[in-house]
């Protein structure tokens, strides 16, 4: 038997990270779904498990529900949803959409009920409310007989680091309720939980397409194979995400080191479907610093969205464009915000300093005949 | 520059040429009364200098003398830099200019028109001329601040070319021409962002931040609408889970209190069938007992009726045993009754006896008190007899004693004091006149008919008044006579006096007041006499008249006459009192004690009689009413047993009754036992379940309606979509922020590159300046003193206030007098003059200042002035030459008036 684990498709998230290009960030959800559903095909999987938080919030606009909706019912098979803590089964939720009646192919999990299919028997745990300190699977017996016992549910692994218990699902979930596979959603990087054994029967896939910058692992689902039951799932992570979202962050201290990210930046595959985060820190050396304003220029050009956050200050011992500037007060001037920059604990103030820097080297470059 | 000589013609008051110089290098000064033309020639100076010879306008019109077709002309001879110039120029009509420099021994061409204008300007250092017009203090160059034209002496802003100069001149390179102009990029930069004030531009010259700034508030507003949509769908949500949560609460309790009301209603069922039997076995309980006790009751009455006969048959008979005996005893009483009223008839013979005894006592007493009274009141008329004919002597003796009163007596005495008085004026007025004859002789006296015979020797006096006048026979006629008036009102006084003394005591035996005195002293005796023999009688009579005391007498001799008539031997023997009373008292002992006796046996009598009779009659009451008693007890015995039934039978009969009672006792106990086990009443429970099922009937009916409510309402939010629309706001506004916060960065940084770059062109700017405010505190402190302390100039070095020694203020300059404020304006030209001498020595042009300043400053800056003439060269011009002769080495020149 062979199906596709996914979860936290987050469908309607905010995209507030990605600036003007929220929208886009948006409807490439949309299309990672549309990716899905075609590696689901290309894979032949049996049906397809989607283990909650299909939607950000149960608030979504109705066509983006509609418009998941289609997406999901063009596979051919089963597809199971899991209301998650972000689209709980409430009154007025996304799921109440008649869209979920339509397609015969599409089943909300509405009870925590065990759904017997052809090859396994399904327990789906599907939550009512947003919080909760209560383990969702333990209602969970497997039913006697010959059949695959899987487990859908949404939650937080005991040990992942969380302010507090939400949704909380044991580590050994899947043996503590004899399951064969526990497939689990809430976290959005791929994260698998071996059992004693080393067998893997409980794991998150992932969001389908990375919602943030840090996100460890995301971008993917889970394919999922097991032979019968008590078998050892077979799990295998494809690719579904189409935007990336790299940050890079470096310390300048060289010459030559702002040219090097330049470059680097500049061979990055597919900036147009990049959402770039650059932070710099340390020392900007005089012959570096129109790098920087090619590297805005080449975020701002190249990008689907480039994010510079500078605090990078012009080298302290570095006076040959200080010893370039007329002689009186705005030489003295730029030694004296040089200086200040060194020496300020606070890193807006020092952001200040160092900007005026950049301008006051802008205006003497101007200046210049 | 030196200026050396100056040649001026058609200028103003100025019609000849006016020559003057050469000058000295150090100081001159031009003198001339008012209007001569001092400035005129100073102005010539500077039109020469620094405007060009071109130059047009009313301002120079103004030059050309009034009324004359002459054009202004002047020639100045100067060095600079060691080269000497000469500079010569005509305005208005045919305008020309010819600068040339003395060379070898000479002075030959260097330029003319306006090459000559603008060579000059090159060589003085003075800016651009302004084209047409005059020239400004502004555009003359260091001659901004060395000369001062008259009524400026004040220093208000140096031109900033002047200004370089100066810091030039002080070695303070602040910046040169490229920092100047990255200066001037940074205030351009900063300009697009800022207004003068520093703060950011507004309206259309705004930075796009404030756009941006502007647009946030409303998506703010947005973001704030949407996100109470988000809050309200979430609330309808809450809202139908609750109306539902209500709903299947209120179908779960129907269900439940429709199990309770079943069972409520076969419990209701069953406790009215018990309650029913109950009902029925209560009545056959009471029944039975009612029967049980009506039989017992009978059988009680009767026992207790032949009872009640039996008792009444025996008292009955001990009854009329008892009253033959008290019959006995009454008789026996009533012959004691008899012989105490016998006994009590003795005792009132006794007391008959007492009360004439009595009698008799009361009579002697009487008797022996009357025979007293009457004696005491023989003796009270016999001395009321004795006053009365005593105060009737008394009185007759004072009727026949004539005598005044005091007061009348106390008048004849005043009378006779007043004759008295008259008579002694009356001859000591009068003329008295006395005839002693040596021989008998015939006296007459006029008047008096009988003449008067004196003998010899003898004699005569005559008195009168006025006059008396004698006619002495043989003699003649004598009259003596004395004042008029006097005599007549004495005599009239004395005549009066007589007169009224003489009727005052016509009625008294005598005039005289001492027998007058005696009477009245014994008449006052008598008086006293009657008064004392009066009072005397007045206590006997007690109020009363003697005749009531006779009265009183007789009544009293008649009362005793009468005890008399009745015990007569008491004329002679009187009674005695003392011996009666005794024997009364004796005989009413005797009485009571026989009386009392007699009253204590007859009460006892008659109580023991009264008693007997009472139980005899109580007995008789008692016999009636005990056979009335039998007799009733007879007939309901009669009536009780008339049915014939023994009594064997009837207690049968009861016996069979309680059987009966206490088996229908024992089946009500028990059907109340299970009557008990149904808790409450199941009425009442029932009909209460009923009310309670339909009211949650009701509850759940509305639950279902909220939970349509609310589900339509959720509808309306769910269509919405507020979560996309708030997330499309949020995502608008994190990109305008991050907008504004790049926008700002660049904004704060540009104000920080602006301030910190004006911040440390200040304090440049401060440290150049200092020089130049030591040099002028300096100077002011040798003319004024200390206290005006320190001098402070603007970056301009215009100075703009004082620090005076006493305080850390800053005071400005208007705060001074006329006469400070003209010696600091003049401290700081010198002070500047200085510093722009350090290269080469500078002229100083004061044209009519210190007017203000009194003898003793101007002491002071005349020797200023020597010290200030070994760097400069000044030229002083002035109405007032003798102000400066003290200068050592001045060199003086007179412009004569035409």
């Amino acid at each position: 038997m062979k199906f596709l684990h996914t979860s936290d498709w987050q469908m309607g998230m905010k995209a507030t990270a990605a600036g003007s290009h929220a929208g886009r960030v948006r409807q490439e959800r949309l299309a990672a779904a549309q990716r899905v559903i075609g590696l689901a095909q290309r894979e032949n999987v049996s049906f397809i498990l989607l283990a909650g938080d299909t939607f950000e919030d149960n608030a979504v606009d109705r066509v983006l529900v509609r418009q998941t909706a289609e997406i999901l019912q063009s596979f051919p098979g089963p597809v199971f949803l899991l209301p998650g803590n972000h689209d709980p089964l409430v009154p007025g939720s996304v799921w109440e959409h008649p869209v979920w009646t339509e397609f015969a192919n599409l089943t909300v999990c509405r009870e925590a009920q065990a759904l017997e299919l052809d090859a396994c028997i399904l327990h789906p745990c599907p939550l009512t409310s947003k919080y909760s300190s209560q383990d969702p699977t333990k209602w969970i017996r497997r039913s006697p007989g010959e059949k695959i016992a899987l487990g859908l549910a949404h939650g937080t692994v005991e040990g992942v680091p969380a302010a507090e218990p939400d949704y909380p699902i044991p580590r050994d979930a899947a043996a503590q309720r004899d399951l064969d596979y526990l497939a689990i959603g809430h976290w959005h990087s791929y994260s698998a939980y071996p059992d004693a054994a080393g067998a893997i029967r409980m794991a998150y896939p992932g969001t389908h397409e990375t919602t943030k910058f840090g996100e460890r692992d995301s971008g993917n689902v889970l394919l999922v194979e097991i032979d019968g039951p008590r078998a050892v799932p077979r799990l295998h992570s494809a690719r579904t995400g189409g935007l990336h979202w790299p940050t890079i962050e470096r310390t300048l201290a060289h010459p030559g080191d702002l040219p090097a990210l330049l470059a680097e930046v500049r061979n990055l595959p597919d900036p147009g479907q990049t959402l770039l985060r650059i932070r710099l820190d340390g020392v900007l050396h005089a012959d570096d610093r129109s790098a920087l304003t090619q590297l805005q220029e080449v975020l701002d050009a190249r990008f689907l969205h480039g994010s510079l956050d500078s605090a990078a200050i012009p080298q302290p011992g570095d006076d040959s464009w200080i010893a370039g500037l007329p002689l009186g007060p705005c030489r003295n001037a730029a030694i004296a915000l040089r200086d200040r920059a060194a020496h300020t604990p606070d890193p807006a103030s020092k952001a200040v300093h160092a900007q005026a820097l950049m301008i006051l080297f802008e205006l003497h470059e101007k200046a210049e005949p | 520059m030196i200026l050396h000589r100056v040649q001026v013609a058609h200028w103003r008051s100025i019609l000849d040429a006016v020559e003057l110089g050469p000058f000295s290098e150090q100081i001159n000064v031009i003198h001339a009364p008012n209007g001569t033309g001092k400035s005129s020639i100073f102005e010539a100076v500077r039109r020469a200098l620094f405007d060009s010879h071109q130059v047009g306008g009313l301002e120079i019109e103004a030059v050309r003398p009034w009324g004359r077709a002459l054009a202004p002309r002047v020639e100045v001879e100067f060095s600079r830099g060691q080269v000497r110039y000469r500079i010569s120029k005509s305005f208005l009509d045919h305008p020309s200019a010819q600068l040339l420099r003395f060379e070898d021994g000479r002075f030959l061409p260097l330029a003319e028109g306006r090459s000559a204008d603008a060579r000059l300007r090159e060589i003085l250092g003075a800016a651009a001329a302004p084209g047409r017009g005059l020239s400004k203090p502004e555009h003359w160059g260091w001659a901004q601040a060395l000369w001062a034209p008259q009524g400026s002496l004040r220093l208000e802003s140096l031109s900033p070319s002047l200004t370089e100069n100066l810091r030039a001149a002080l070695g303070a390179q602040i910046e040169d021409e490229s920092g100047s102009r990255l200066e001037q990029l940074i205030r351009e930069r900063y300009a697009a962002y800022f207004a003068a004030g520093g703060k950011p531009k507004r309206g259309r010259h705004a930075p796009p931040v404030a756009a941006w700034q502007a647009e946030l508030p409303n998506l703010e507003i947005e973001r704030q609408r949407w996100l109470m949509a988000q809050e309200a769908y979430e609330q309808a949500s809450r809202n139908v889970e609750d109306a539902r949560n209500r709903r299947a609460q209120a179908v779960r309790e129907s269900d439940e209190l429709r199990h309770a009301a079943g069972s409520a209603q076969r419990q209701f069922a069953l406790w009215t069938q018990i309650q029913t039997e109950l009902e029925s076995l209560r009545l056959t309980e009471k029944n039975s007992a009612e029967l049980h006790r009506h039989l017992n009751d009978s059988l009680q009455r009767i026992a207790d009726a032949r009872t009640e006969v039996a008792a009444l048959e025996q008292s009955i008979a001990a009854s009329e045993q008892e009253r033959a005996v008290l019959s006995a005893e009454q008789k026996g009483l009533q012959l004691t009754l008899e012989h105490a009223q016998q006994a009590k008839q003795v005792t009132e013979t006794q007391r008959a006896a007492e009360r004439l005894l009595s009698a008799q006592l009361h009579q002697a007493r009487d008797f022996i008190s009357e025979t007293t009274a009457a004696e005491a009141l023989r003796r009270r008329t016999r001395s009321i007899r004795e006053r009365e004919e005593a105060i009737l002597s008394l009185q007759r003796n004072r009727s026949s004693l004539v005598a005044p009163s005091k007061k009348q007596l106390a008048e004849i005495r005043r009378l006779h004091s007043e004759i008295a008085l008259a008579r002694t004026a009356l001859e000591v007025s009068s003329i008295r006149l006395r005839v002693r004859p040596d021989k008998d002789a015939v006296v007459r006296r006029q008047g008096e008919a009988d003449p008067r015979f004196l003998s010899p020797g003898d004699a005569t006096e005559f008195t009168g008044s006025p006059s008396v006048e004698i006619e002495i026979e043989g003699f003649g006629t004598v009259r003596a006579s004395g004042p008029e008036g006097e005599f007549p009102r004495h005599e009239a006084a004395l005549s009066s006096a007589t007169e009224r003394l003489a009727r005052l005591t016509q009625s008294f035996p005598s005039p005289d007041p001492e027998p007058l005195q005696q009477a009245l002293d014994e008449a006052t005796e008598i008086e006293r006499n009657i008064h004392e023999a009066q009072e005397r009688l007045g206590e006997l009579l007690e109020g009363k008249e003697a005749s009531h005391w006779d009265a009183e007498l007789a009544a009293l001799t008649a009362s005793i006459q009468q005890r008399l008539a009745r015990f007569p031997e008491w004329a002679s023997n009187p009674p005695s009192v003392q011996t009666l009373q005794t024997a009364y008292d004796e005989l009413r002992r005797q009485t009571d004690q026989a009386v009392q006796s007699a009253d204590v046996a007859l009460e006892q009598a008659r109580n023991a009689c009264a008693a007997v009779e009472q139980r005899a009659g109580t007995m008789e009451a008692t016999l009636v009413e005990t056979r009335r008693s039998l007799e009733s007890a007879r007939r309901r015995l009669a009536q009780w047993t008339q049915d014939g039934k023994s009594d064997l039978l009837r207690q049968n009969e009861s016996n069979e009754a309680l059987l009966a009672w206490n088996v229908a006792r024992t089946l009500t106990q028990k059907a109340q036992q299970q009557l008990d086990a149904i808790p409450g009443d199941p009425a009442n429970a029932l009909e209460k379940l009923q009310r309670q099922l339909t009211a949650l009937d009701d509850s759940a009916a509305r639950a279902r309606d909220e939970e349509n409510t609310a589900i339509g309402r959720l509808h309306t939010h769910t269509t919405e979509g507020p979560y996309s629309k708030l997330a499309a706001c949020e995502e608008r506004i994190a990109a305008l922020k991050e907008r504004i916060a790049r926008e700002t960065l660049q904004m704060d940084a540009v104000r920080l590159l602006h301030d910190t770059v004006a911040e440390i062109k200040a304090a440049a700017i401060a440290a150049v300046a200092a020089p130049v405010e030591k040099a002028a505190g300096r100077m002011i402190a040798r003319i004024a003193g200390p206290k005006l302390g320190s001098i402070a100039l603007t970056e301009n070095f215009a100075p703009c206030g004082i620090h005076p020694a006493a305080s850390s203020q800053r005071v400005g300059l208007d705060n001074f007098s006329g006469g400070e404020q003209e010696q600091l304006f003049l401290v700081c030209r010198l002070a500047l003059a200085e510093v722009l001498a350090r290269q080469e020595r500078q002229l100083v042009v004061l044209d009519d200042v210190l007017n203000a300043t009194d003898t003793g400053r101007l002491a002071r800056v005349l020797a200023l002035l020597e010290d200030a003439a070994e760097h400069l060269q000044i030229v002083i011009l002035t109405c007032h030459p003798e102000r400066y002769r003290a200068l050592n080495g001045a060199e003086f020149f007179e412009l004569k008036p035409k």
